[in-house]
């Protein structure tokens, strides 16, 4: 089916080569050069000179197009691709990006992975024709066949599933980077009563802590913003190696005299261009945290009126309960979402402006001066301040006292914390392995919260997670259908059913240790899970629902999850077609009944990350090669079939009264083309482009004609975007005294849910003590961050930057560890617990503690012997301050606030294979 | 000697190790024709053996003379080649079609094993946790003021052109002897087998005759490569190399006389035995002379000063040079601007 390599050629080449350079070293006799006479000084003159003429001809090309590869990456850079007899040749960034005034500009944009594009796309794996699976599922065996044979025997199975089984079996989980690519499957999982689950949680990229402080969690300045600080943090992200095409941004803040301090367990390569490394135990970063805000706190070193305007700090606590003050413990017919303060002029307590349930939209105080500390009697009630609270639960974390847990010298923890405190500008990098901790929930909120106390959040500062998107009406005007919700779902839930993690991480876990160090075991996540099903704070469809037909757009299935192989088992028990459309047969995709090939760069849309002020263009720079389909196209092609089936079958609308909606299986086709207009990726991509006013006319053409467009300032979900200055989120709080969207209209630190206040959560606080939480009879912490090599398992599998690696998977270890273990360099290790185990080669990596095994992530699972896989051993814990729903801004929204999936806590061992 | 010599700085303190410069330099020139396992310009982790492997110890150059130091003798080191697989490392397939559209569970391989690479020693470098300590060298051919390669041909196949200083090898007078594999003490040039002649960088001077900037320079992502003329007195290897001295050849000891020129690399500094911060760094001083000779400690002391000067918030020319505001003004290869 696919051609085979040039494997042959190759190996005449080797053998050659190989004979031709046996030979080791030159005998000194060879440097007579007094034998020779020459006719001319080559160090002068060369009189034969017309052979230049033969690499001036290697660099020609046919036509350039336009192209980017954010595939799973938040980049969004802009490539220049040379065509050659109609096949992509190579990629060049394009270098063409505006400068802003004072700031370095941002050319040029593209990694190595981009570097390779057009190599990439020419392996064997990228997909040609649409498959079906001949033999057992991932048994590798495949018959090509038509796409209208494809697609009748999915619209088929999607008719049948509802009508057999009702309406919300359908599951379509889907990401391929691109606008309209993704909006497509959101719209056909509309139309369908589909489920469509979270992917960011499914990733553990969400940041649910930071979520209670405010609204939205994940949201960056434009990463040239990081130039105007003059002190950064890396904390938890390695952006030297995550974000390459930035990463100039804070060498250049450097030289700006811009402090750089990397806060991670291992010297990786953001230490190498650090002015201080903090070597933190892995896990205990909250406890580091809370050391900084102990000694911030102590020192007084927080800006008293930035607290009282822009944060609940100064909100008023009952001392008998630990509740907010309300409105209504003064009237039974009070609000639940007024608040108060202590206003030290009147002396007395006042509401608060800018609340959930306050009527003044502002958080203007006019005349009252909040009191930040005390305790009141408020008309008999006995009450103290948030920052009185914070202040007496965060006392016992001093650098001395939590340097036994994060093995942090305390004068390194003064240096920073006294850093902190004379910065004019901080910003804080925080990566995605923060919350893939279980104390990653508090050690976010206590990072925000360093940001707060010395008034740098939306003012000068940031705490940059990970870009939210620009605001495009348009796309979303695309995805909606009116009165067609679909089923939202938490991934992390659904694959903790229908995979069985809770099962699994039973086994694992030894729930007495759970218990002594944070209070719960698995049992008890398991029954808090289910209460907050029926409380309906977390969507119950993985209870009462199954995914029988999967429709999988764009991801990897499976390996963003732990357990690959258990959890592959028990989810395919229960899927009765498993269709993969992807421009490669990736791991997952091998398990699949139905494979279909999406166009790779033969692609028509935008990338929208808001890292940058630009949208990128996937220009098209070829057409669609072999019988690959663009996204939208099959998503337009499968609608179309749905409703010819249904026709031909007499089935028209089936009613969805779970979700008060319904389906028309007769009308798919019309409704998703809106009647015929966004039929082609061209029509559906104008749509999106001059219905968003950030874009609107003109802007397709100019991204198509340039490679990228600039987004006008209505783009900013949280801020205008300025026309001369990089964008800064949550700004517009500040100068134009906008409430945020939490519940008490300010950056909350105070969260009086009665979950929090069972789990000791109320405020900023270490939750775990005593380390990692895996079983400790496995000396090892696992740790698969980012990798350079690969975004997620994107180019994972390149030859040319497989070859810039091992060939193969890899395990960094300590060298004490390897002489301990009767380990060398190049050996191949076996990793294992009680759940599963992985081979790879070992790497020695002197810059990493002893008590780390260390794999980066995005490894395929056919790249291992015995298809195991890194994350077979990593095993899942809920945290069940992710459950919560139902207060104010604290529910469940997808790509926003539920469980993210926590698997830092996996312990395992090593030994030589 | 060339009327002009075009030159390169690279700053180390920029380089992210990303290896972009590597691929877009394979890209265009060397993934094809026998050319797959060269790599006219890598990236390194320091210390380490390097690429290809060994390569500090494997000879080449000229024996120290009585000139000037880095000036060198006119006599040639001995010098070996280095082993493909051994060394180089084989540009290893993969087995792509049957580990994914056959039957059974075969791993997704090499289709032969993996000796060496361009990155082998990635992030490895030396010292002791929480002291370890690696940083990035980008190589490709210095284009040598005095080549030793050129010396070493006996065929008089390289030459260096008197317009720019590129160093080129003639394919069609080289013979493939590989003398000048031997005698370059970067081990910069490489021996293509389906040919039977020498390669090496060329310093994309297709690109460079139409004031495109190379490759490796041009596509650099970290911004950490700067190219302009030796001479040109607004550009920045002159800034760099001669008025500010914090850009220094590599290895000069070897009496080439490098025209590519690195900023060397600062560090954050090691932890006592109780982990409290020394105050030294932690790339050991010593081990930054054995690489760029003794001018490193005063390039240290100059980016260190300067740098300290803008978190006073004073302005640095430096500084400012360095951070290249505009991407296109870190090139300077108008033939046209500023002359001396």
């Amino acid at each position: 089916m696919n051609a085979p390599n040039e494997a042959n050629a190759r190996r005449k080449f080797l053998q050659l080569s190989g004979a031709a350079l046996a030979s080791a070293a030159v005998p000194s006799s060879v440097w007579a050069f007094s034998k020779i006479q020459p006719n001319y000084d080559p160090l002068k003159e060369y009189p034969y000179r017309s052979w230049e003429d033969l690499y001036r001809k290697e660099w020609t090309w046919d036509s350039v197009g336009f192209t980017t590869h954010s595939n799973g990456c938040v980049g969004g850079c802009a490539f220049k691709v040379y065509v050659k007899n109609g096949v992509p040749m190579r990629e060049e960034q394009v270098s063409e990006y505006p400068q802003l005034p004072g700031i370095p500009d941002m050319n040029p944009r593209g990694c190595q992975k981009g570097a390779v594009y057009c190599s990439w796309v020419k392996q064997p794996d990228f997909l040609k024709y649409p498959l079906k699976r001949v033999g057992a599922r991932g048994e590798r065996k495949w018959k090509r066949i038509s796409w209208d044979e494809a697609l009748t025997e999915i619209a088929d199975k999607v008719i049948d599933t509802t009508i057999k089984r009702g309406p919300g079996n359908i599951c379509i989980p889907k990401r391929p980077f691109a606008v309209i690519s993704n909006t497509g499957y959101t719209r056909l999982a509309n139309l369908l009563g589909g489920i469509k689950p979270d992917v960011s949680s499914m990733t553990g990229d969400l940041y649910p802590g930071i979520q209670t402080v405010r609204m939205p969690a994940r949201t960056v300045s434009t990463f040239d913003d990081w130039f105007t600080s003059d002190l950064i943090l890396m904390w938890h992200k390695n952006p030297i190696v995550t974000r390459i095409p930035d990463a100039h941004f804070l060498t250049e803040a450097r030289y700006n005299g811009a402090r750089l301090v990397n806060i991670s367990s291992d010297y990786n390569p953001s230490s190498v261009h650090a002015d201080l490394f903090v070597p933190v135990k892995m896990g205990t970063d909250s406890h580091l945290a809370a050391a900084i805000v102990n000694t911030l706190i102590s020192g007084k070193h927080y800006k008293v009126d930035y607290l009282k305007e822009q944060t609940d700090l100064p909100f008023l606590v009952r001392t008998d309960n630990g509740k907010f003050l309300r409105e209504k413990d003064f009237k039974s017919d009070g609000s639940d979402q007024v608040f108060y303060v202590w206003d030290t002029k009147s002396g007395k307590a006042v509401p608060a402006p800018g609340s959930m349930g306050s009527k003044d939209k502002t958080l203007k105080l006019g005349a009252v001066d909040p009191a930040l500390e005390g305790t009141f009697d408020a008309d008999g009630i006995k009450v103290t301040t948030v920052f009185e609270r914070l202040k007496a639960e965060i006392a016992p974390y001093t650098p001395e006292a939590t340097q036994a847990e994060t093995g942090v010298h305390p004068s390194v923890v003064r240096k920073l914390a006294g850093w902190i405190a004379e910065c004019k500008a901080l910003r804080i990098l925080d990566g995605y392995n923060n919350q893939k901790h279980m104390d990653g929930f508090q050690c976010g909120r206590l990072k925000i919260l360093i940001l707060t106390l010395i008034g740098h959040h939306g003012t000068t500062g940031a705490i940059d997670t990970t870009y939210e998107g620009w605001r495009l009406e348009g796309n979303s005007e695309l995805g909606a259908v009116k009165g067609r919700p679909g089923r939202s779902v938490s991934m992390v839930l659904a694959q903790w059913v229908w995979g069985e993690q809770y099962r699994r991480s039973k086994a694992y876990y030894d729930d007495a240790q759970l218990k002594e160090q944070i209070g719960f075991g698995v049992d008890d996540m398991e029954a808090l899970r289910k209460e907050s099903e029926a409380k309906g704070w977390m969507p119950k469809w993985q209870s009462i629902k199954d995914p029988v037909v999967y429709i999988n757009g764009g991801i990897n299935l499976w390996a963003t999850s732990n357990g690959y192989s258990h959890l592959a088992e028990n989810f395919l028990k229960r899927c009765e077609l498993l269709v993969v459309v992807d421009f490669r047969l990736n791991s997952g995709a091998m398990y699949a009944d139905i494979v279909l090939p999406a166009a790779a760069m033969e692609k028509l849309d935008i990338r929208e990350t808001s890292v940058t002020r630009f949208i990128h263009a996937y220009g098209q720079p070829i057409k669609p090669m072999y019988e690959r389909k663009t996204d939208w196209e099959i998503n337009v092609a499968l609608a179309k079939k749905i409703q010819e089936r249904a026709k031909a079958r007499g089935i028209s609308r089936v009613e969805d009264p779970e979700i008060k909606s319904w389906i028309d299986f007769d009308k798919v086709y019309d409704e998703f083309t809106m009647d015929g207009k966004v039929v082609t990726d061209e029509q559906a991509l104008r749509f999106v482009m001059e219905r968003s006013k950030a874009l609107g006319p003109g802007t397709y053409e100019e991204a198509m004609k340039k490679g990228f467009v600039a987004v006008g300032p209505s783009a900013g979900k949280t801020a205008p975007v300025p026309a001369d200055k990089p964008y800064r989120p949550f700004t517009v709080n500040v100068t134009d005294k906008k409430p945020y969207g939490t519940l008490t209209g300010r950056l909350q630190f105070y969260v009086d849910h009665d979950w929090y206040q069972r789990f000791g959560a109320t405020v900023p606080k270490p939750q775990v003590k005593g380390g990692h939480l895996g079983p400790k009879k496995y000396p090892f912490k696992t740790n698969s961050p980012h990798t350079r090599w690969g975004i997620h398992s994107f180019a994972r599998n390149e030859k040319w930057l497989l070859r810039h690696q091992r060939g193969e998977p890899d395990v960094c270890l300590n060298p004490k560890v390897m002489a301990r273990k009767g380990i060398k360099d190049g050996d191949l290790v076996r990793v294992f617990n009680g759940q599963g185990e992985f081979f790879a080669v070992c790497k020695v990596a002197p810059s990493l503690p002893e008590d780390q095994v260390f794999s980066e992530h995005g490894w395929e699972q056919y790249l291992y012997k015995n298809m195991t896989h890194y994350n077979n051993v990593g095993a899942e814990l809920i945290n069940p301050l992710e459950l919560v729903g139902g207060y104010g801004h604290i529910k469940y929204a997808s790509g926003g606030f539920n469980p993210n999936r926590i698997f830092y806590e996996t312990t395992v061992d090593v030994e030589k294979a | 000697m060339s009327s002009r010599q075009l030159a390169m700085v690279i700053d180390l303190n920029k380089c992210i190790g990303c290896q972009t410069c590597t691929l877009a330099c394979k890209s265009q020139w060397t993934d094809r024709d026998g050319r797959e396992f060269m790599y006219w310009n890598h990236v390194e982790s320091k210390p380490g053996k390097g690429y290809p492997r060994d390569w500090e110890n494997a000879g080449g150059g000229w024996e120290s003379g009585a000139g000037a130091a880095g000036s060198g003798g006119d006599k040639l080191k001995p010098g070996r080649l280095p082993r493909l697989e051994e060394d180089y490392g084989i540009p290893a397939d993969f087995n792509y079609d049957a580990a994914l559209f056959q039957e059974g569970e075969q791993p997704l391989r090499p289709m032969q094993p993996m000796q060496w690479g361009p990155n082998w020693e990635e992030d490895q470098g030396a010292g002791e946790f929480p002291n370890g300590y690696f940083f990035y060298l980008p190589r490709l051919c210095n284009h040598c003021t005095k080549p030793a390669c050129l010396a070493a041909c006996p065929r008089q196949a390289i030459s260096k052109r008197e317009e720019d200083g590129i160093v080129l090898i003639d394919p069609s007078r080289c013979r493939g002897y590989r003398y000048c594999v031997a005698a370059c003490p970067y081990k910069k040039i490489y021996f293509n087998p389906l040919a039977g002649r020498s390669e090496k960088c060329i310093f994309c001077y297709p690109r460079v005759e139409k004031g495109i900037p190379q490759a490796c320079a041009y596509q650099c992502v970290g911004r950490a490569r700067h190219v302009s003329w030796l001479d040109d007195k607004a550009g920045a290897a002159w800034r760099l190399v001669h008025e500010w001295k914090v850009a220094l050849p590599l290895h000069p000891e070897h009496g080439t006389q490098p025209n590519v020129y690195y900023v060397p690399p600062l560090s954050t500094a090691t932890f006592d035995a109780e982990g409290k911060p020394t105050g030294t760094p932690r790339i050991p001083a010593d081990y930054l002379v054995s690489l760029f000779g003794p001018g490193v400690q005063a390039a240290l002391d100059t980016l260190r000063r300067e740098i300290a000067r803008k978190e006073k918030g004073e302005a640095s020319e430096l500084m400012d040079l360095l951070i290249a505001y505009r991407h296109g003004d870190m090139f300077r290869l108008d033939r046209l601007g500023s002359q001396p």
